[in-house]
């Protein structure tokens, strides 16, 4: 119950506003919670699997590629990252820092998603969320 | 002959079909070696046509397709040569092999002939056609023809990419439009 309680509090300040490194909280016994986590992404017959993920800002997600053809992870709307070819076999990591669309350039009709902290995808119309955190 | 290019992208569709229909029908049967070869043909046929493309294209869209044809039928290739290999098996020619080599020299002939948005829309037209047959062999014909196990295995795992790939090609197919 303890546990569920400092989960809830370090999610809503994770929400409310980042830094979570220099929250009082994450100094508490249990503050293995606060530990940022790995989540995978299988690349597997053509498709993300899961194609959307849900990951507190912070967290890793590892892409591992089990076809036998190459293939990329891309930031969907203006291409501002990319993994650049992941091949056969291959794997490929980053770190979480908002809600974002990708894709596979080399299949374009390979698509996924990552929900960072539960807000969904920013439509091009909406204002970014970044604003209210001020984050670096 | 009015429309030599209707003609060809008709006879190349149907006569893969008919070699599907017509093995399904008379119950012939293919080795593995012979399975093995249809496969490999069928990549390097794909793999041929890119080739032209990448010659003759300009569309930033066909060309990256191109490349990923390229890229993804020589990875099954490789996938099949070495499970060939390993098996000690030798792919064999045989008349499904002999009709595709057949059809294909003519389709790249009538691609050779032709440029621009011209080219550009005969070959992704092709693209499409010919990925929908090669799914409909490969489902229809290769993998129940199959013997060995992991054989079978690996047809089945190529037809996700030769989906994804039809999606693809009928979205450049779109976007030429
Ligand atoms: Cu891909």
């Amino acid at each position: 119950m303890r546990v569920l309680i400092y989960v809830s509090l370090l999610a809503a300040i994770a929400m409310g506003c980042g830094g979570s490194q220099n929250d009082p909280a994450a100094t508490s016994s249990d503050n293995v919670q606060n530990v940022p986590q790995r989540h995978v992404v299988e690349i597997s017959e053509m498709k993300f699997v899961p194609d959307v993920l849900n990951v507190n800002k912070g967290d890793t997600i590892v892409w591992i590629n089990k076809d036998m053809v190459d293939h990329d992870v891309t930031e969907e709307a203006t291409h501002s990252w990319t993994s650049s070819k992941i091949p056969a076999g291959g794997s490929w990591e980053m770190i979480a820092t908002k809600s974002e669309a990708y894709f596979c350039s080399l299949h374009v009709v390979m698509k996924g998603k990552i929900v960072v902290d539960g807000n969904e995808v920013a439509m091009s119309d909406e204002l970014p969320s970044v604003t209210q955190c001020g984050a670096p | 002959m009015k429309n030599p290019e209707i003609f060809w992208s008709g006879i190349i569709l149907s006569s893969l079909l008919c070699i599907t229909t017509s093995f399904a029908q008379n119950a012939q049967t293919l080795s593995d070696a012979e399975v093995a070869s249809v496969a490999v043909v069928a990549n390097q046929i794909d793999i041929a046509y890119a080739e032209i493309a990448k010659e003759k294209s300009k569309d930033a869209e066909i060309l990256k397709f191109a490349e990923t044809m390229i890229n993804d039928h020589n990875a099954v290739i490789k996938q099949a040569s070495d499970l060939v290999k390993k098996l000690g098996v030798t792919p064999k020619d045989n008349d499904v092999s002999k009709k595709l080599l057949s059809d294909a020299d003519a389709t790249k002939k009538t691609l050779r002939s032709k440029s621009g948005s011209e080219f550009n829309k005969a070959y992704i037209d092709n693209e499409v056609a010919y990925h929908k047959a090669v799914i409909e062999a490969v489902e229809g014909l290769l993998i129940p023809e199959a013997e060995n196990a992991e054989l079978k295995a690996l047809l089945q795992n190529v037809v996700p990419a030769l989906k994804t790939h039809l999606a693809h090609a009928e979205m450049v197919q779109k976007s030429l439009k």
